[in-house]
């Protein structure tokens, strides 16, 4: 469990330990041109950071977050040059600026992600945003366009913010230096503890698997909506530093050349790693400013060449293709052991599983344009019991199925959960109310540990407990050893059993399987059945299947269903000696 | 309201929507089909506008000014197809990045052989009085040829084989490579397509606005609304988007001032994706 904790103390200390000797060294020997630069790279880094948190982490590819720095810097000259000699005017205008840009950032947010626009639309419609934003700061050159003495200034911008004062004090170039620097650093160390944070695993969770994470029973649009807020507040922080640093604040932040520039400096850096965004940052201001010290015509053109580099040969980002060439050569993917798993009885003493809870469907039906594809299906299983449903290809077994799990809604009918209506409810508000649910496709977290996809799953558990329900689901897959390890380096067949370890630590009431044995061997079929008849009485269970043999090794009641209506009900064993039944498998007609 | 000012104002208003429609055809051409965002959209205006303006100087006539620049600009977009986006097909995200940084190095380019400086040509034809109001004849056109492009694409996608193909290779690109369709050229063809669209825009408004190398930066957000509210059956979701977008931008910026045009487009399109977030037309059927 070693990658699950916080990790030692003096670990997570390094990183800050060693950026502070270097601000520290840096303030000594820089001349006052050289720490007024300086200076701004130690601002920029705190946008970059607000991108590796919201891309990087959260998969938010959002184009925006210039358009949160500038707004932040145009409130905190509205702030400052209002109460300017104010004691803590500068903390004041600190604050309003990232309030303005949360705010923003909540707005826009709320209907990109409570909208369910796609990640492509996302990115257009934040630099939509960004370019908008341009346009309309730049038509206020008039100068009605002011609040209070603070006038927005149109193309020239708002220009007389003052210098950061606190308490009467004057800073300095250099205690300014000090001041944005620590600021860019702590704003590292926060990144880096809400990216361990349960919050950020979930967030994590939702960049890997969106679909995945809902069926876990979390809401993807709203931890993408609070983390593009936080992500707002980090960049407002810095837009308002910003907008002290050089006095004034104009539109120009709000164009395309500085929205593509944090990207570049997060895509250097690698837009995985917290840490490594300052150093994007004066990895390529180092060199723009090289470039413009020799011949500035030259710039853009560098940086436009350098995009297009990295994304062609450097996805990873630099430092992120530098850390894997590094595990590819150093660390080998370890060769996945033989595993043995345990018994499911050996689970029954393990995992203490809720109540189990019964289900309902009344009268479902559901039409796709005109086409009937459940036809008035109506089913009941008791708490504890389990039901097999088969039929042939076509006969609307995932489309019932997508009608109790929340991806679609019924025609007409309804479905209750332990006696509650839940026909309209999406599918992480079911989760939270005790389903469980293993799809027809593998639904893992890819690009996470095996771990890591287990302590999702727990989601009702916290804390202790919740490692605790992982190491034993991970223990009884005989996967103890491999916890860290990405689950793709699993097998096929591997990834399907966390996949229902997934579904076991999410402590369910009702569970449903879509074709869980789909593309397993005859030896992992005869287990998936064992663990159904094991959860008997346990839990309950709805498994959704076409194979026969399955059907009869798990030995339970079973709905046969063809044209989308209920055909037949019983025992496997009945129904196997059933000729119709026979007839609609081999497509004979019958009357 | 004298009828020569509500005239003015018609004309104004189905202008502005008109420019949208021709700065976005290119760029929902490419969406459409491919569903990849080209982010150098922008500058593929401003290069049309600048070969326009040096065919224009070299005294060439506009007309076959404009149709020399759309030609330049298709084979600029296959050379920018094979060299960049080739290679990217299913990674959008990786698509807009390197065109972004394509437009970075085009800005830069024609800063350097054309200079900062922002260029005209004039506007030709003139214009009419209503009234007190004048109407300039060029405005027409610039309606005329929005109608006239969309119904040239509509065509040309819906009525022939060419465009036949270029609709399955959108739905399936296995499928269609499996039936013998060269799904590559059509890659490069569509991508093309949209390029010399977007460069026949640039040339058709070269005279309409000042010609600069950051001219681009200027008219993507708009178009980017549209091409995004309309969805990808653009033949369709377009010309709804861009006069959704563009009467709101229009009444707003003329009521008001230019600053609440641009917050009232910013937020109609934000409520229209809140509730139809693939667009007013969406892709239809795929899955």
């Amino acid at each position: 469990m070693k990658n699950m904790r916080l990790g030692t103390v003096s670990g997570h200390l390094v990183p800050p330990a060693i950026a502070l000797v270097i601000v520290f060294v840096a303030s000594l020997l820089g001349s006052t041109s050289a720490i007024n630069t300086w200076s701004l790279w130690a601002i920029q880094s705190i946008l970059a950071v607000s991108l590796v948190l919201v891309w990087g982490h959260g998969g938010i590819f959002s184009l925006g977050q210039t358009a949160l720095y500038g707004l932040s810097g145009y409130a905190f000259g509205v702030i400052t040059i209002n109460f300017q000699g104010g004691s803590l005017t500068f903390i004041w205008g600190l604050l309003f600026g990232m309030l303005c840009s949360m705010v923003l950032a909540a707005i826009i947010g709320y209907f990109m992600f409570f909208g369910r626009v796609s990640s492509l639309n996302v990115a257009i419609l934040t630099l939509a945003m960004t370019l908008l934003l341009y346009a309309m700061f730049n038509a206020t050159a008039d100068p009605r366009y002011a609040i209070g003495s603070a006038k927005l200034g149109g193309f020239n911008g708002m220009v007389g913010i003052p210098t950061a004062e606190i308490f009467g004090h004057m800073f300095s170039p250099r205690e300014f230096f000090w001041l944005v620097a620590i600021a860019a650093i702590a704003v590292c160390v926060i990144a880096s503890l809400i990216i361990k944070s349960k919050f950020g695993r979930i967030a994590a969770g939702v960049r890997s698997n969106t679909y995945r994470s809902e069926l876990l029973g979390y809401d993807p649009r709203l931890v993408q909506w609070i983390l593009f807020i936080i992500g707002a507040a980090i960049a407002g922080f810095g837009g308002a530093l910003f907008a002290s640093w050089g006095n004034f604040i104009s539109p120009s932040v709000f164009t395309l050349a500085p929205a593509v520039v944090v990207l570049i400096w997060v895509l250097v850096g690698g837009r995985n790693y917290v840490w490594a965004a300052p150093i994007g940052v004066i990895v390529v201001e180092a060199v723009r400013r090289y470039l413009a010290g020799s011949d500035g015509t030259y710039g853009p053109i560098y940086l436009g060449v350098v995009l297009i580099l990295i994304v062609l040969f450097f996805p990873g980002g630099l430092a992120g293709s530098l850390i894997d060439l590094r595990r590819k050569v150093w660390g080998k993917s370890r060769a996945v052991e033989d595993t043995t798993m345990g018994t499911p009885e050996e689970l029954e003493g393990l995992i203490a599983l809720a109540e189990p809870g019964e289900i309902e469907g009344k009268h479902l039906t559901k039409d796709f344009a005109g086409l009937r594809a459940v036809d008035d299906v109506t089913l009941k299983v008791d708490a504890g019991q389990s039901l097999c449903i088969i039929g042939p290809n076509g006969a609307g077994k995932s489309t019932l199925f997508s009608l109790f799990d929340g991806a679609n809604k019924p025609t007409s009918g309804e479905v209750f959960l332990n006696g509650k209506d839940v026909t309209k409810l999406p599918p992480h508000r079911r989760a939270r109310a005790g389903l469980a649910i293993k799809t027809q496709r593998l639904q893992v977290f890819e690009d996470l540990s095996i771990q890591e996809n287990l302590w999702l799953a727990a989601r009702t558990a916290s804390g202790k407990d919740r490692r605790q329900r992982v190491s034993v689901i991970l223990h009884w897959l005989g996967l103890s050893k491999m916890g860290a390890d990405p689950i793709v380096n699993l097998s096929h067949g591997q990834q399907q059993w966390v996949d229902i370890g997934m579904v076991l630590a999410n402590n369910p009431s009702v569970v449903l399987l879509d074709e869980p044995t789909a593309g397993m061997t005859a030896h992992e079929t005869k287990k998936t059945a064992e663990i159904i008849r094991a959860l008997k009485g346990r839990a309950t269970v709805i498994a959704i299947e076409h194979d026969m043999e399955f059907v009869k090794l798990v030995n339970t009641h079973t709905l046969v269903l063809h044209l989308g209506a209920t055909f037949a009900e019983g025992n496997p064993q009945d129904l196997m000696n059933d000729e119709r039944i026979h007839d609609i498998y081999l497509g004979r007609s019958h009357a | 309201m004298e009828i020569g000012q509500g005239l003015s104002y018609l004309v104004g208003g189905l202008t502005s929507i008109s420019v949208l429609i021709l700065l976005s055809l290119g760029l929902a051409i490419i969406f459409g089909l491919r569903g990849i965002i080209n982010l150098a959209h922008g500058e593929f205006v401003m290069l049309g506008a600048y070969l326009t303006l040096q065919f224009f100087r070299w005294n060439i006539p506009i007309v076959i000014g404009i149709l020399l620049s759309a030609a330049v600009m298709f084979v600029f977009g296959l050379i920018v197809e094979r060299l960049l986006i080739r290679r990217l097909y299913g990674r959008p995200e990786a698509i807009m990045l390197v065109t972004w940084g394509l437009g970075l190095i085009l800005i830069q380019s024609v800063t350097i052989i054309f200079g900062p400086t922002t260029e005209g040509v004039p506007i030709p034809f003139g214009s009419f009085f209503v009234g007190n109001f004048s109407i300039s004849i060029y405005s027409l056109i610039l309606i005329a040829c929005a109608i006239a492009s969309f119904a040239v694409i509509f065509v040309l996608l819906k009525k022939t084989s060419l465009g036949l193909r270029a609709r399955a290779v959108a739905r399936s690109e296995p499928m269609s490579s499996s039936l013998g369709v060269n799904t590559r050229r059509v890659d490069a063809g569509i991508f093309a397509a949209g390029a010399a669209v977007t460069g026949a825009t640039g040339g058709l408004l070269a005279p309409f606005i000042g010609i600069s190398p950051q001219m681009g930066g200027t008219f993507i957000a708009e178009s980017f609304m549209v091409v995004i509210v309309g969805g990808a059956n653009f033949l369709l979701g377009l010309p709804l988007a861009a006069l959704l977008l563009g009467g709101v931008q229009f009444s707003f910026a003329s009521f008001t001032a230019p600053f609440f045009g641009q917050l009232a487009l910013l937020l109609m399109a934000m409520i229209i994706i809140r509730f139809r977030p693939n667009g007013i037309a969406p892709e239809t059927s795929r899955r």
